[in-house]
């Protein structure tokens, strides 16, 4: 097994004009290619911060993060963002202003994919997250929040790359929808050599992956491996 | 990414629309502005063109009317000056044809002789006609040939004809006694030639007219030859430059040796010395031209709250637009785009949008036809400038943000 991101001591504390936020004290652990990692925890607990940090969004305030042994401070994280680490976000985060397909076709922009080999990507994560095709062409803002999840789904596996990174991914969906996406992480993981991280409150979710880490107020504990 | 900017122009139609707008009246408007400011100087130019400042050598009292007896050195120094131009001088003299005895000037002096260095002086009725010989013009009254002109009728009389040589007796007018009193001296002989003739056939108006026109340097090198002081009875002029009062008004007060000190303003004449004084006719200049200037003066102080006015509503815009706009630039920077790569689409898309509006304001601006093509372009890239300015400033100030934070702040 080939491990691809180690945490050592990682804290993080998040600093504003008025008051400081400590949301992870030295966590350390780390994750492997080809599985599915699940992070449970209360609410407030830092799973999505430290999401953040595995995302490359920010560095660790103290401690440090190694994706395939390089210390990710020193890492292009730009390029590793665009390239090896795609993220589902809690909050979907979508581009208000393209549509359904356009949003999951512009990772694909930015890798240089050329337009064709991009739109029938696009096409097929859509139809494997079980998105209708009359959907394609609407704006975000006019689908559901279900629909909405899978689409950054669709634009996070789209995207290709080394590791997944999904915060509550099947927050919004009921449990049919659910199987199918936990199915879909789990095959990534195991069929395409992905390592899979989900954070999620969901003991059925949970109950799928191979490892699971319970967060609790900034640090991380093993619950089952 | 080019494709994300053309659509993202589309789909904020009315936000774009907004922003072309307030180009377009920013640019029409600074148009406006400048234009205001073009006309104004051109106006006062036009003023300084239109508005000739007129000076007259007065006495010290400020009258005109007699006594006024310009001394030579004046002279000298306003016909060297740089601030004037037109200048007009004159004396009278009385003549008799041939030589007579004093005793005799009663019945021989009988020409009134006008001696002027051009002939649209002030010295002469204004509908004068004359005649030249041939090869003669009205520029021998700025010479000093021995040459003269006499009445049509007077040669007739005589039998004179173009180009004969004719002795005159001359007799020049002295102020004695507070300068108020006349007194006649005798100049002496001297030959002119006939050069031309002032016809006095329109018998209406040719009683005012001199029996004769001799230029004015010829008679005063007639003067100094005989070592007698010559003085001018009228002198005026123009000021070259109304826009340059104080460089002229310096200048008059080297006139002379001791300068035309007393420099008349207005009607409040009043006696100093004895010597000559100059009267200024420049009060409608001054006050046209002040109020012009004063105008200008506040136009002309706007000039930097313009371009700060410009630079602010580029910032205000940017900046509430931008707003809009952070989750856009947070999600572009989570999927990888650089920093640079991310200010670069949002300027790039305000960048068309404030170029169409200012193309519109350019095309709106010369329309209405007020200002030429070149300050058009010249005002438009200020404003675009300003604009795209405080455009600048607002996205860098989002780019300053990390990544994390960015995508948390909804
Ligand atoms: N942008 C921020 N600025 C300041 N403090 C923050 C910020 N984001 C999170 N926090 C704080 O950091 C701590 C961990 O937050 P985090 O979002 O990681 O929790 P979480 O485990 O993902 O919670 P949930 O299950 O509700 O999503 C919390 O106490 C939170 O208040
Ligand atoms: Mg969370």
């Amino acid at each position: 097994m080939s491990r691809i991101i180690e945490a050592e001591k990682v804290s993080y504390i998040y600093q504003t004009k008025y008051q400081k936020t400590k949301a992870l004290s030295e966590v350390s652990c780390s994750f492997e290619r080809g599985k599915v990692y699940a992070i449970t925890g209360k609410s407030g607990s830092g799973k999505s911060t430290f999401l953040s940090l595995l995302a490359g969004l920010d560095v660790p305030t103290e401690g440090t993060l190694y994706v395939d042994g390089e210390d990710m401070k020193e890492m292009d994280r730009d390029a590793y963002r665009m390239n090896r680490a795609s993220v589902i976000y809690q909050a979907f985060h979508l581009f208000p202003l393209l549509t359904v397909q356009e949003n999951v076709m512009f990772p694909m922009e930015l890798q240089h994919v050329p337009q064709k080999e991009a739109e029938a990507r696009a096409k097929e994560h859509l139809a494997k997250v079980g998105l209708p095709d009359t959907l394609y062409k609407k704006m975000p803002n006019m689908i559901s929040g279900g629909e909405q999840q899978r689409v950054a789904i669709a634009r996070a596996m789209a995207a290709g790359g080394e590791i997944l990174l999904a915060d509550e991914p099947t927050g919004n969906l009921d449990s049919q929808n659910e199987r199918v996406i936990v199915d879909l992480l789990c095959k990534l993981a195991h069929e395409e050599n992905y390592a899979v991280i989900i954070v999620t409150h969901n003991e059925a979710v949970a109950a799928a992956a191979d490892v699971v880490y319970g967060m609790w107020d900034g640090t991380l504990t093993v619950v089952r491996e | 990414m080019y494709h994300y900017i053309t659509k993202s122009i589309r789909r904020l139609k009315s936000r774009s629309i907004l922003v072309i707008l307030v180009n377009c009246v920013l640019a029409v408007l600074l148009n406006l502005y400048f234009g205001l400011i073009d006309s104004y100087r051109t106006q006062l130019t036009d003023l300084a063109a239109n508005t000739p400042i007129r000076c007259t050598i007065t006495n010290p009292d400020g009258t005109r009317e007699v006594g006024i007896a310009v001394k030579s050195d004046i002279l000298r120094d306003l016909q060297a000056a740089q601030q004037i131009k037109e200048l007009d001088c004159s004396t009278q003299l009385k003549a008799g044809f041939g030589e007579f005895e004093i005793a005799r000037w009663e019945e021989n002096l009988n020409l009134d002789v006008s001696v002027v260095n051009r002939i649209d002086s002030s010295a002469l009725p204004d509908h004068i006609r004359v005649n030249y010989q041939e090869g003669w013009d009205e520029s021998l009254f700025a010479g000093s040939e021995k040459v003269c002109l006499l009445k049509k009728s007077d040669m007739e009389e005589q039998g004179f004809s173009y180009g004969d040589e004719i002795p005159f007796t001359v007799y020049h007018y002295v102020y004695i006694d507070e300068r108020r009193d006349v007194d006649i001296l005798e100049l002496g002989y001297m030959n002119l030639k006939v050069v031309g003739q002032i016809d006095d056939s329109d018998s209406v108006e040719s009683h005012e007219y001199p029996d004769m026109l001799v230029p004015f340097q010829t008679i005063w090198d007639a003067f100094d030859e005989r070592g007698v002081d010559f003085t001018a009875e009228a002198v005026s002029f123009y000021v070259r430059d109304p826009l340059a009062l104080n460089a002229f008004k310096a200048e008059m007060e080297q006139i002379g040796g001791n300068g035309l000190l007393e420099v008349y303003k207005g009607e409040g004449a009043r006696f100093s010395y004895k010597g000559s004084a100059l009267y200024v006719q420049d009060g409608i200049f001054i006050t046209m031209a002040g109020r012009l200037k004063t105008a200008l003066r506040i136009l002309t102080a706007f000039l930097i709250p313009m371009g700060i006015l410009v630079f602010i509503i580029g910032y205000v815009i940017s900046h509430l637009l931008v707003n809009g706009r952070v989750k856009e630039f947070a999600l572009f920077r989570s999927l990888g785009v650089k920093q640079s790569g991310a200010v670069w689409v949002f300027w790039s898309e305000q960048l068309v949008l404030v170029l169409a509006g200012n193309v519109l304001g350019c095309l709106t601006a010369l329309l209405i036809g007020q200002v030429g093509l070149q300050d058009i372009l010249t005002v438009c890239g200020a404003a675009f400038g300003g604009y795209m300015l405080g455009t600048t400033v607002a996205l860098l100030w989002l780019a300053g943000n990390r990544p994390l934070e960015l995508l948390a702040s909804e």
